[in-house]
C-alpha cells in the first residue's frame, strides 16, 4: 500500500516537474538569446575600439559577465582557425542550442573577420536587430507555451493521482 | 711611481684616441670579420625564417615548402603565389619553380605545383589572421605585415571610392617577402650624426641595414647608447607583436607603429625626445617636410629610399627636398645584397641641384 502511494506520488511529481522543466527551458532560451545580443554588441564595440583580431575579440566577449548564460562560450574560445560553418555548428550543437537559434548564431559568427571595419560593424548591427526580433518571439513563446506547459503538467499530475488512487 | 703609472695610462689613452682617429675603419674590419662568422653560422636561422614566413601560406602549399632542402630555404628571399600559376620562390639565382614532390626547377615545365584561387583565398585569410578588418589600412596600401616582420604584397582588383583604393577583391597573387635580421649588416656605417640616407634598388637589403644600424646605435656599438625613435609604419623593422619587438632593435629604441610616417615623425619628436629618428622608405613630400622639421629639432634622421643608382637620387622630389633641407648629409648606396656599399657626401646644394661625392667604399657585414 505504501509502495503504491510512493509510486503515485513519484509519477505525479515527474509529470509536474516535466512541465516546469520545459517551461524553464523556454525562459533559458530567452536568457541565452539576450546574452547573445549583448555578446554581439560587445564584439562590435571591441572591433571599433581595439581593432584586435577576431579571436581576441571573442575571448574578451566570452570573459564578460553577460556571457555566463552562453553555453558555448568556452568551446568558442578554443577555435583558433577560421570561423567556418562546420566548426561553429559543431560547437553550437554540442552546447544544445535550438536549431532556429543555431542557424542565426552560426551565420553571425561565420561573417566575423571577413570584411573591413565598417562592414563588420554593419554585420554586428544587423545581427543585433535579428537577435532582438528572435528574443521578442522567444519571450512571447515562453510566456504562452510556458504557462501552458506548467498548467498541463499540474493537471496531468492531478489526473495521475485521481486515476491511480 | 704613482706619477709614472698615471702618465702611462694618460699617454696610452691618447695613443688609443690617435689610433681611433687615424684608422677609423679598423674596428669595423674586426666587426666585418665577426659579421662573416655570423653569416656562416646563420644558415639554419635563414631556413627557420623561411619556415616562419611560410606560416602565412595555406596548409597544402606549406607542406610542400616545408620539404624543400635547407639550402633553397636559406637562399630564398620571397615566396610567390599567383592564381593558376606555379608556386615560385625568388632567390639570388633567379626564379625557382616548385614541383609537387618539393623539387626545385629553374625552368617552367609541367608537373609544377599549381596555386589555385582557393589556395590564394585561404592564404589571404591566414595572412590577415582571419580578421581582415585589422589589416584594413595595410591592405589599402597593398600589403599585410605578418607576425615576424615578413611582408606580404597583395595583388587583386582594387575597390575604389572617392578616387582612392579602399580594398582589394578577387586576390590574384601574393608575394611574401622573408624578413631576416642580419646582425653586422651595417658594419662600416659609423658616421650617422649628420643624418644618413640608405639608398638602393629593391632587394638590396636597405631595411636589414637600417634595422642593424638602429640596433648598433641603441646598444651603443658606435658610441654610447643612444635614444632612437623608430617610426615603423609597415611593421617590417621591429615587427612588434603585442607591443614587443620581434626583431632586435636595441634596448634604447622606442617604436611607433601603425601610423603614417609624417604623423609618426611629429609624434616621436614631440614626445620621445630622440637623438636619432629612423624610418623606412621615404616617398612623399609630406614625409620630406616632416624630416626637415626633425632636423630643426636637433634630431639626426636615418631613412631609406628606393633608387636604382646615385643619379636617380637627384630625380626624386622627396629626396631632393630632404637633401635641400640639410637634414641628411650622407648617403650610403647599396648596389645589391652582398656587395659593398659606397658612402657619399652631399655637397653644394644650390637651386635644386647638388653633387654627391663618393667618399669611400665600405664593406658590409652580411
Amino acid at each position: 500500500m505504501v509502495l503504491k502511494y510512493i509510486g503515485i506520488f513519484t509519477l505525479a511529481a515527474a509529470a509536474a516537474l516535466s512541465g516546469f522543466y520545459f517551461s524553464n527551458s523556454l525562459y533559458k532560451r530567452v536568457t541565452m538569446l539576450s546574452a547573445m545580443l549583448l555578446f554581439a554588441q560587445d564584439v562590435s564595440v571591441q572591433i571599433r575600439y581595439k581593432q584586435a583580431d577576431i579571436f581576441w575579440v571573442l575571448k574578451h566577449a566570452s570573459a564578460m559577465t553577460f556571457s555566463k548564460d552562453l553555453p558555448f562560450k568556452n568551446k568558442l574560445c578554443e577555435i583558433n582557425e577560421e570561423l567556418n560553418e562546420s566548426s561553429i555548428n559543431e560547437v553550437l550543437h554540442k552546447s544544445g542550442v535550438m536549431e532556429d537559434d543555431q542557424k542565426l548564431i552560426c551565420e553571425f559568427f561565420c561573417g566575423l573577420g571577413k570584411s573591413d571595419i565598417s562592414g563588420q560593424l554593419s554585420h554586428c548591427e544587423m545581427y543585433a536587430k535579428l537577435l532582438s526580433e528572435q528574443i521578442k518571439a522567444a519571450k512571447h513563446e515562453a510566456d504562452e507555451k510556458g504557462k501552458l506547459y506548467r498548467t498541463l503538467s499540474l493537471f496531468g499530475s492531478a489526473a495521475v493521482v485521481i486515476l491511480l488512487i | 711611481m704613482i706619477v709614472k703609472i698615471i702618465c702611462f695610462f694618460y699617454y696610452s689613452n691618447i695613443l688609443m684616441q690617435l689610433v681611433k682617429f687615424y684608422c677609423p675603419l679598423k674596428p669595423h674590419i674586426i666587426l666585418q670579420e665577426k659579421g662573416q662568422v655570423v653569416k656562416q653560422m646563420d644558415k639554419t636561422y635563414m631556413a627557420e625564417r623561411f619556415d616562419n614566413a611560410a606560416l602565412g601560406v595555406c596548409t597544402r602549399l606549406r607542406k610542400i615548402l616545408s620539404l624543400l632542402p635547407q639550402d633553397i630555404k636559406s637562399s630564398a628571399s620571397e615566396i610567390r603565389l599567383r592564381a593558376n600559376a606555379p608556386l615560385c620562390l625568388s632567390s639570388k639565382s633567379g626564379q625557382l619553380f616548385i614541383s609537387n614532390n618539393s623539387t626545385v626547377n629553374y625552368i617552367y615545365k609541367s608537373g609544377l605545383t599549381l596555386v589555385t584561387t582557393q589556395d590564394i583565398e585561404e592564404c589571404y585569410n591566414l595572412l590577415c589572421g582571419f580578421s581582415i578588418y585589422t589589416h584594413e589600412n595595410e591592405i589599402r596600401q597593398g600589403f599585410v605585415t605578418l607576425c615576424g616582420g615578413h611582408r606580404a604584397g597583395i595583388c587583386g582588383t582594387a575597390v575604389v571610392k572617392d578616387e582612392r583604393t579602399v580594398f582589394f577583391r578577387d586576390i590574384s597573387s601574393i608575394n611574401i617577402r622573408i624578413a631576416r635580421e642580419i646582425k653586422g649588416a651595417s658594419n662600416g656605417l659609423f658616421d650617422v650624426k649628420n643624418g644618413l640616407l640608405i639608398a638602393g634598388p629593391p632587394l638590396s637589403g636597405k631595411t636589414t641595414v637600417l634595422r642593424d644600424l638602429i640596433r648598433s646605435l641603441s646598444v651603443g656599438l658606435l658610441s654610447e647608447p643612444c635614444r632612437v625613435a623608430l617610426v615603423d609604419c609597415r611593421g617590417e623593422i621591429a615587427a612588434c607583436v603585442g607591443g614587443v619587438p620581434q626583431n632586435d632593435v636595441g634596448p634604447c629604441t622606442d617604436v611607433i607603429t601603425g601610423c603614417g610616417k609624417a604623423e609618426g615623425l611629429e609624434m616621436a619628436i614631440r614626445t620621445l625626445a630622440p637623438q636619432y629618428i629612423a624610418f623606412d622608405e621615404i616617398a612623399t613630400m609630406e614625409e620630406a617636410q616632416s624630416v626637415a622639421y626633425g632636423m630643426h629639432s636637433g634630431v639626426s634622421v636615418i631613412t631609406t629610399v628606393h633608387v636604382g643608382s646615385v643619379e636617380e637620387l637627384k630625380k626624386r622630389a622627396a629626396v631632393k627636398a630632404i637633401l635641400a633641407s640639410g637634414a641628411i648629409k650622407k648617403v650610403a648606396f647599396l648596389p645589391s645584397i652582398g656587395h659593398p656599399f659606397s658612402m657619399c657626401d652631399v655637397e653644394n646644394f644650390e637651386d635644386g641641384s647638388f653633387t654627391i661625392k663618393a667618399e669611400k667604399e665600405a664593406c658590409r657585414g652580411a
